[in-house]
């Protein structure tokens, strides 16, 4: 744990100083108004950059190494990160597919990902899914979904 | 009086058949909510919060408060029946109250609980009702300097009870603070942190976040494992004997003080309420120390009623002052502000009609809740047999269209997802996400009341000092973190994220 809250600490120190600077940027204080701006950046920034330290003086005290369980197994990487990029596909993919085919591809891959299903049974779920939401969401919620080069 | 009858008002209000339906329709999505292991309230409400935008803000505001205390409703059921509680809160039900399933009891355990919910959340509601408007009375003498001050003060008491390390705490606060003021400043209309980019204009979407940071990242760490099948116990008869009642009485009218008093303050977890009433009861119950842990019914029906006791309890603050208490109140608070109103006293004064619906629907609600949930514990058991592919998918296509729906554009989803990825790294390191909530809600209320106050003095700092209630606040702000600083023995425990 010691070096990944080292490693938390380092990326707020950058959230940090990049805030600071731009708060600068964005002026901290305006003659005319009194706070401008870069005011509250700037409290934000400062803020972040001394806890940032105080989070690496504290990991310092930490045990070196990862405690049994921590990280997930490769199964469990698997899924995480499976579903983690059939997120990212589907999303992607909503406007070229259109909404209800991207969706029925992406309940039918974390439906593999993530259980023990039939392949029967996957299509079948994501053609049920990916069919009543659009109808739920563009006919009784009226919200527009994409429909795709596809047309549907 | 005069609150009484604002309230008879507000009834009749939140009896019209719409409002009846979306009080309904919240109480059964919460408690499905409560009852899914994955889906906490926060993730459960934002979720659904997209959903109500074609909805009138009444409904939509009912409907979202169903949700959230419905939420502790569902997590019981679970909690009794296969020992795996719904929600943080419902942790400590499962210590006696899946004890009592196994000796053939749960029909007593969950009906006790249901009543004992019952009772808690009709007392909260009426100390709600008389405190709210006197509150609310003195809340209108505070000007932008006191509303600052007390944000922070309510950030204090969240900060200093989230997690077990109070500069994480205070670094996720910060981290939500920052992530609040992308887009245009309130003084003058500068466009910040946009890098240019046209959708970050109006900034980033708060249910996007929220979405991401507790629905995607909870999710992800529910992935870790694969799932484990829970062994459940059958309900049998229902209703408690005349012992159980005499057992239980006196623990369902302390438990009720104890989740009322905790949840007026801002910043109490909600598995504090229910930690506290079991140790409470366990001292004081004339029960031997032996019947603990082997299905002792006033351990069941105490923390229950603390619990609905403490949800109700926790919109006092956020109806009289603005101040969320609690990760899902901070998205009601959202909930209200996207309709247009903004929490705290000016409500009362601007729109009593709202709020009072909203309040009286609070009574509806539980009433709705106690009879969902006693003769339907069957059904609602029967969700948790769904596969765990076929629920995490459904959740991720609500999760993809609900942050899409929001503005639609496909940047939202992307934020969802960034946030999802951030969600689960925060909670691998044990930084407590409840802190990020509210300040992306209160932070662009703070900095509007921090330069308020400035441009009120002219620049100078000092008016946080000249003004006595705004110093007693801020003093009140650092002496929370100082104490809670040098870990005061509260139980790791209760240092948790209750509600995602």
């Amino acid at each position: 744990m010691r070096a990944l809250n080292q490693l938390a600490a380092l990326l707020f120190l950058l959230l940090g100083a990049f805030m600071v600077q731009r708060a600068f940027v964005y002026k901290v204080f305006i003659e005319q108004i009194g706070t401008g701006p870069g005011f509250m950046p700037m409290l934000t920034g400062i803020g972040i950059l001394i806890l940032a330290v105080l989070l690496f003086l504290e990991s310092r005290i930490e045990p070196r190494g990862l405690r049994p369980g921590f990280l997930p197994d490769g199964a469990g990487w698997r899924r995480i990160g499976g579903v983690v990029a059939a997120l990212a596909a589907a999303i992607a993919g909503m406007n070229v597919l259109g909404f209800r085919v991207a969706i029925f591809l992406f309940v039918v891959v974390v439906m593999s990902l993530v259980g023990t299903h039939r392949l029967l049974v996957r299509l079948a779920v994501g053609l049920c899914v990916s069919v009543a939401v659009h109808w739920a969401f563009v006919n009784k919620l009226t919200v527009p979904l994409p429909a795709g080069m596809l047309g549907f | 009086m005069e609150s009484f009858a604002f309230l008879l008002q507000g009834l009749g209000s939140a009896l019209q058949p719409e409002n009846l339906l979306f009080a309904l329709l919240g109480s059964v999505l919460g408690t499905l909510v409560g009852v899914l292991p994955g889906v906490g309230p926060a993730a459960g409400t934002a979720l659904l919060i997209p959903m109500t935008f074609v909805l009138p803000a009444v409904p939509a505001i009912i409907m979202l408060s169903a949700v959230y205390y419905g939420a502790m409703y569902g997590g019981t059921i679970t909690s009794v029946l296969l020992n795996v509680p719904g929600e943080a809160a419902s942790v400590v039900t499962c210590i006696e109250g899946h004890e009592m399933a196994k000796r053939g009891r749960a029909g007593p355990a969950l009906a006790i609980a249901a009543l004992g919910s019952f009772f808690g959340g009709m007392v909260a509601t009426v100390c709600l009702v008389t405190v709210a408007l006197p509150l609310t009375r003195a809340a209108l003498r505070f000007g932008p300097p006191e509303f600052f001050a007390l944000m922070c003060f309510g950030l204090s008491l969240v900060i200093g009870l989230a997690g077990k390390s109070l500069v994480k705490s205070l670094l996720v606060a910060l981290l939500g603070l920052a992530l609040s003021q992308v887009g245009m400043d309130p003084t003058i209309g500068l466009p910040r942190f946009t890098f240019g980019a046209p959708d970050l204009v109006g900034g980033m979407e708060l249910v996007a976040m929220v979405m991401g940071l507790f629905g995607v990242g909870d999710l992800l760490v529910n992935l870790e494992r694969p799932a484990r099948s829970a062994t459940q116990s059958k309900v049998g008869r229902l209703f408690p004997g005349r012992q159980d009642w005499r057992r239980s009485l006196p623990s369902i009218f302390r438990g009720t003080v104890i989740g009322t008093g905790l949840g007026l303050i801002p910043g109490v977890a909600s598995a504090v309420p229910t930690f506290v009433s079991y140790v409470i009861e366990k001292r004081v119950a004339p029960e031997p120390p032996e019947h603990w842990g082997g299905g002792a019914i006033e351990g069941v029906a105490g923390p229950e009623t603390a619990n609905n006791a403490y949800v109700n309890a926790a919109l006092i603050p956020l109806f009289s002052l603005g101040i969320p208490s609690s990760p899902t109140v901070a998205l009601l608070m959202g909930a209200f502000m996207i309709n247009g109103l903004i929490p705290g006293p000016f409500l009362f004064t601007e729109h009593p009609d709202v709020v009072w619906t909203v309040i009286a629907s609070l009574f509806i609600g539980n009433v709705i809740l106690v009879i969902l949930n006693l003769p339907l514990v069957g059904l609602w058991v029967r969700v948790l047999s769904i596969p765990r592919g076929i629920l995490f998918a459904l959740i991720l296509v609500f999760c993809i269209v609900g942050s899409y729906s929001l503005n639609n554009r496909l940047f939202d989803p992307v934020i969802m997802l960034l946030f999802g990825v951030v969600g689960y790294a925060l909670r691998k390191l044990e930084f407590p996400l409840a802190p990020v909530a509210l300040t992306l809600v209160l932070g662009p209320l703070m900095e509007k009341g921090l330069a308020q106050s400035m441009m009120l003095s002219r620049g100078d700092p000092s008016i946080f000092l000249t003004r006595p209630i705004a110093l007693a606040l801020l003093v009140l702000s650092v002496v929370v973190l100082v104490v809670s600083s040098l870990k005061t023995g509260v139980s790791d425990a209760v240092r948790q994220d209750s509600e995602v």
